[in-house]
């Protein structure tokens, strides 16, 4: 149900049976608009040229040709057709488009259930470091190593289609895996000591080398852990003790004297020399000598002695069965062990001897050249942690037609990521192993034991985050400045970017209704988050080390509506946006997006006459006096208006700056009138199925990480039927999305790549369209909308 | 003990090949093949700012070649006689719709940018940079290097006509779909220029001895062959739509193999002589915006100063960066907020106060590029430095006669020191086809392009 419900009455959701009067609409009133505007190019009656919607009449028809139909809805929706020079009014736009939308929702289940393609994608940086930190019980922080993901489609980071793999990843994921490997492993230090006859040019048989003045000798010796080394010479006799010049590599890395005293093993040797910091490789070490000619006895390289933490022992014995410095008496075959336990938790499949053979030749590589057990592990393990089907998501895809169940592994995947956004645990894998894992009852104990675990706590924050836009708060929106500093400062901002994940942590924790994300009467807080909303009067017995459950003294900040920080993040610099907050509420907690303002469009402030300073509501209203205009914002701006108690930081006001009172009064299309918030909300609660429609399809999209297509309405609906049949409960969507057709199945054959809901695809004509558009477009005045605040 | 620092590691840590500089440190220096270039290359620098500025503070009054200097440009005074101030240039690609989501990633190739949701981006071109790497990057050890602030923004701009946000973090698109990300951290773009991996490389190798192709710095080659060997049996069983993104990583994992074994060859490369005064910067992200921006354009610097790669691009910030500017004395605010001043005298004082701030940064980077000679011409004389925005006047989202200034002298290709007024709407891509042919990349056209920019030298 889109858009529809703000324009006429609300249809209820359950009315599946298609309208009666539908096809009198579509012959009479929307066929008609279509045919005019865009009959021109898409010329009724003909099945081939450009998108051939208007081959058809009947609306029985255009059920036949949904994912055409969609697209028809979506350009008209998103302005990408027809092109500028149309006559189409704005009125009109929106009118055909929801009536299309709401007849494909209408007659989605005619076509049954759709289970989209198998998923291939990369985990993304969040799922990256907890999966290391399940499988190695190393907590990398990847924010300083791997770039930022990018987010798509329903919005959220688990969006294959958005999670690119740039050339850079690559070096990355290296670095990465270097860097866990390190922190897991214990390595023996090193300590090598190289006799003066040893070093190159060699020379035969001598316990002591005497140097000739500007003579250099040198040595390679090969570093596994980046680290601090001590290098020192000795000297054979007890001579004045002349500089040396080291050099590593090449490059000067001090100078320093011979040691005076015989050598007496590494331990008492480290009293002159040069420390230096080595990267893993060959490091060559040149001494060089000066003017005088010492003769020297040895050359010591010594790693800095750097004991590893129990943490780490407990880690190297959890991987290696061992602890630090024990061999096994076979290297080679307990290194299979290793890999044959870990690979298929890292690919979470099963395995075969060939996989862990394709490690076992990096161990073999490694023990070749002479490295440690320990190195020739970690060299077979770095190519595991770059490895496809550790980085990857893959699943198999299927030639024949029709829906596909996952594997079990796949599935206990696909349940573990979207839940706690990490690789499968012990009892997810182990179901699996028996197969049983795609019976009903399993599946959803599973659900409810892992929505139990503090791990869902990551679906919590990231979905909530993500959704409502909160996760960029004191960052990228309402960035705390300088100017309000006395009150905005980065713990109230955290605070505020916390306050909704609590809500909904309640919701799911408790398995309460939730319409609560629109009305809960309570909410958290800390001491100065309450006095942030000037409330610490009313609101007793908080402390700043934790966040209280507590009631709001009224009930102006009931919901999401009500937090301070979607006001703040809706606002613009140092002034309230109706329009944004009104599309903010109209997109994000209502699925109806907002189409982007026609281009010629002329800016707020040249409607403000000259001296006369307007209120935020009169510049809006005058704006709206143009019909191109009113369209979209008699949708949008009363929604605003409802909240304009509400100031830019979302601190609630009586009266405009100038002292005016604030006049909060609205009246949305479909004919509810309000004032303040609080009505609004009651206004906004009669259209509760939108909201749960849109909120079930963005946790559906968060769960498949792909956006959703035509072929999901029916799933989608059927959701939402069987939600409101079990009051809403946070926990049957997420039961019920977790039994849906998608989330167990894959579609086999030839998936055709569909354009998701509401956007739009790419054709030649249009293309050739928007040439012409942008070229029309050069004699007008230009204004975008200004979008979000600072 | 005497404490070797950090920087000396990298020196120290076989980093010979990509730090051929370090030979004159060192008289002896370990046996690298590379060859050096008799004279120093061409390169080629884009530098972008967002948010536009104050026309009326930066355009001079009347026609002539000869100008007077504006309010805006007034930090470059000094060197008015090293660029090309360029006016008229549009990118007819970013008229209306949003003011900045869109118009960004299209700065530097003319593209069109779907509305998308973020799915399936699409900016319908690669931008010049790209295009160059892609051409001659093989020629250094990095093709290119993408550094900027701001991290990337995610989400949907539902209220700015649905863009995704991502649009505006990147100016470097590898192909239409998929933008270059840009190091934002200071010691990771320094490493990079002198790692490249964490493995020290193999000076003057011969990638067919044994004994290198056993050694401790091809393991990472190896371990990256290994994938690539893998990849046929996993394509095999990848879904038809998804594989797209699994040979994404086959070819990301091929490049990097490449780059590494073409590190541990000799490559052809200008030797600077002297040490250059940078130390390892710090983990993390500078506590000032100004340290930040001061840090990553001098990391910019050494890069074309070791040659390690001839082509960069620059973010100041991202599209519509809401960066709090109020270190700026009679400032009080964010970049974005301030740019929509409706004309109220004060915000809009404010708004030009940070413009000022930017051309100061960007003073400060061309006297350094003056400054460091490179055997009788300096950097700067052998660079083409692009700097400049996708909007006019940032309040109103205007992108006619974009504020673009050329630096350099593009090794005598270049005649810096004069306005230069093209047509009124001349595409941006003429510039950047003539900055190609100039890089000895020859191309018919590119964007939308009528013709190569006239007037240039």
């Amino acid at each position: 149900m889109r858009f529809l419900w703000l324009a006429c009455a609300p249809i209820a959701l359950a009315q599946i049976a298609p309208h009666p009067d539908a096809s009198r609409e579509f012959s009479q009133t929307i066929r008609p608009v279509l045919v005019e505007n865009c009959g021109g190019c898409h010329k009724p009656g003909i099945t081939r040229g450009p998108a051939p919607f208007l081959n058809i009449s009947k609306v029985e028809e255009l059920d036949e040709n949904r994912r055409l139909w969609r697209n028809v809805a979506a350009q008209l929706r998103n302005r990408t057709m027809p092109p500028t020079a149309s006559k189409l009014t704005e009125e009109d736009r929106l009118r055909v488009s929801s009536w299309i939308e709401d007849r494909l929702s209408l007659t989605a289940c005619n076509v049954g259930d759709y289970a989209g393609p198998a998923v291939t994608r990369r985990l993304n940086r969040r799922e990256y470091r907890n999966t290391i930190r399940d499988l190695l019980g190393v907590d990398l922080d990847v924010t300083g190593i791997l770039p930022a993901d990018g987010t798509g489609g329903a919005g959220f980071d688990t969006n294959g289609a958005t999670l690119f793999v740039p050339p850079v990843l690559t070096e990355r994921y290296m670095e990465a895996a270097q860097q866990v490997l390190d922190r897991v492993i214990v390595t023996p230090q090193i300590s090598k000591v190289y006799s003066a006859a040893e070093l190159q040019p060699a020379a035969a048989g001598e316990t002591s080398r005497a140097m000739k003045p500007g003579e250099e000798l040198s040595v390679t010796l090969p570093v596994y852990v980046e680290g601090a080394y001590d290098v020192v010479v000795t000297h054979a006799q007890g001579e004045p003790a002349p500089k040396l010049l080291l050099k590593v590599d090449g490059a000067e890395a001090g100078t320093f004297e011979v040691e005076r005293r015989r050598f007496r093993g590494p331990r008492g040797a480290t009293t002159a020399g040069v420390q230096v910091t080595l990267g893993r490789g060959s490091h060559t070490f040149s001494i060089r000598a000066g003017e005088s000619a010492p003769a020297i006895g040895r050359l010591i390289v010594q790693q800095q002695p750097e004991p590893a933490s129990a943490e780490k022992r407990a880690l190297h014995y959890r991987l290696f069965g061992m602890y630090p410095g024990e061999r096994p008496l076979e290297p080679r075959g307990a290194a299979r062990q290793i890999l044959a336990a870990l690979l298929p938790k890292a690919f979470r499949r099963p395995v075969e001897a060939s996989d862990i053979d394709r490690f076992l030749a990096m161990y073999d590589r490694a023990a070749q050249r002479g490295d440690p057990y320990e190195e020739r592990v970690k060299l077979a393990l770095k190519a595991v942690l770059v490895w496809p089907e550790f980085l990857f998501r893959v699943e198999r895809k299927h030639k024949e037609a029709g829906f596909h169940p996952v594997t079990q592994h796949e599935l206990a995947t696909r349940l573990s990521y979207f839940l706690w956004s990490t690789m499968p645990d012990e009892p997810l894998l182990r179901l699996a192993e028996q197969g049983r894992l795609q019976d009903p009852n399993v599946l959803l104990a599973q659900v409810g034991r892992m929505l139990d675990d503090t791990r869902s706590r990551t679906f919590v924050d990231s979905f909530i985050g993500q959704w409502l836009g909160t996760q960029d708060i004191g960052g990228r929106v309402a960035p705390l400045i300088t100017e309000i500093q006395s009150y905005y400062t980065p713990e109230i901002a955290a605070d505020l970017r916390a306050q909704p994940i609590l809500l909904f942590a309640r919701i799911l924790g408790e398995n309460r209704s939730l319409l609560e994300l629109l009305n809960a009467d309570y909410t958290h807080l800390t001491e100065r988050l309450a006095r942030f909303y000037q409330i610490e009067d009313r609101v007793k017995g908080l402390d700043d080390s934790e966040f209280r459950l507590v009631q709001w003294p009224d009930s102006r900040r009931a919901g999401v509506l009500g937090l301070a920080g979607v006001l703040a993040m809706t606002s613009r610099y140092k002034e309230t946006s109706p329009v944004l907050r009104g599309a903010w509420a109209l997109d994000t907690l209502l699925g109806t997006p907002v189409p982007p303002p026609p281009p010629d469009v002329p800016p707020l402030e040249t409607h403000e006459a000259a001296g006369v300073k307007l209120s935020m509501r009169e510049k809006v209203m005058q704006h709206r006096a143009d019909p191109a205009c009113s369209a979209c914002h008699r949708l949008m701006d009363p929604i605003g208006f409802g909240l304009e108690n509400f100031d830019w930081m979302g601190r609630w006001r009586d009266t405009e700056a100038d002292g005016k009172p604030i006049d909060a009064t609205g009246e949305l299309p479909s004919g509810e009138k309000f004032s303040g918030p609080v009505e609004l909300r009651r206004a906004l609660l009669a259209h509760q199925d939108a909201f749960i429609e849109n909120l079930a399809g963005r946790v559906l999209g968060y769960a498949l990480g792909r956006s959703l297509q035509d072929g999901d309405s029916c799933t989608l609906q059927r959701l939402v039927q069987n939600l409101k049949k079990d009051d809403y409960r946070a926990r049957t969507l997420i039961r019920e999305i977790v039994l849906s057709v998608p989330f167990r199945n894959t579609q086999g054959g030839v998936v055709q790549s569909e354009s998701p809901i509401s956007k739009p695809t790419l054709n030649i004509s249009e293309l050739n369209a928007r040439k012409q558009d942008a070229a029309s477009h050069n004699n007008q005045v230009k204004w975008d909308k200004p979008a979000a605040k600072p | 003990m005497s404490k070797v620092t950090r920087r000396t590691l990298l020196r120290g840590a076989g980093v010979a090949l990509s730090l051929p500089w370090l030979e004159s440190i060192s008289s002896a220096a370990p046996a690298s093949g590379a060859e050096r270039l008799s004279e120093p290359p061409l390169r080629m620098a884009f530098m972008f700012m967002p948010n536009g500025v104050r026309p009326e503070l930066w355009t001079p009054a009347g026609d002539g070649e000869d100008y007077e200097i504006t309010h805006h440009l007034k930090p470059l005074e000094p060197f008015k006689n090293d660029f090309l101030l360029l006016e008229n240039l549009w990118n007819r690609n970013s008229v209306g719709r949003n003011g900045h989501w869109p118009k960004v990633p299209i700065w530097l190739s003319g593209g069109y940018v779907q509305r998308t949701a973020g799915d399936d981006l699409d900016t319908g071109a690669v931008s010049v940079d790209q295009l160059a790497a892609q051409r001659i990057g093989l020629q250094t050890p990095l093709p290119s290097i993408e550094l900027g602030i701001d991290a990337p923004r995610t989400g949907i701009d539902t209220a700015g006509g649905g863009f995704a946000r991502l649009y505006g973090s990147f100016i470097s698109w590898r192909d239409p779909q998929t933008p270059v990300p840009k190091e934002i951290i200071p010691q990771l773009a320094f490493d990079r220029l002198f790692r490249g991996n964490s493995s020290p490389v193999i000076s003057g190798a011969n990638p067919k001895d044994p004994a290198v192709l056993a050694a401790l710095q091809r393991d990472d080659a190896s371990v990256l062959d290994l994938v690539l060997e893998g990849a046929k049996t996993l394509k095999r069983n990848g879904s038809a739509s998804d594989r797209v993104r699994l040979d994404e990583y086959f070819e990301s994992v091929r490049s990097v193999e490449q780059r590494l074994e073409a590190s541990m060859r000799p490559q052809k490369r200008w030797i600077n002589e002297g040490k250059f005064p940078l130390d390892r910067p710090q983990a993390g992200i500078p506590q000032t915006h100004q340290e930040h921006v001061r840090l990553m354009l001098d990391i910019f610097i050494l890069a074309f100063w070791s040659d390690s790669t001839r082509i960069g691009t620059f973010m100041f910030g991202d599209a519509q960066s809401g960066k709090d500017y109020s270190f700026l004395p009679g400032v009080m605010g964010g970049f974005h907020g301030l740019s929509h001043h409706r004309n109220d005298p004060p915000t809009r004082e404010q708004y030009g106060k940070i413009i000022d701030w930017h051309m100061e940064q960007m003073a400060y980077f061309l006297g350094k590029v003056k400054n460091l000679d490179e055997g009788g011409t300096s950097l700067l004389d052998n660079s083409m430095i692009m700097f400049g925005g996708s909007l006019k006047d940032g309040n109103r989202h205007a992108v006619e006669d974009l504020p673009i200034l050329l630096a350099g002298r593009g090794k005598g290709a270049l005649r810096p020191g004069r306005r230069l007024r093209a047509p009124e709407r001349t595409p941006i891509c003429n510039l950047y086809l003539a900055m190609l042919d100039r890089m000895g990349i020859k191309e018919k056209s590119f964007g939308d392009s009528t013709g190569p920019l006239r007037g240039l030298s």
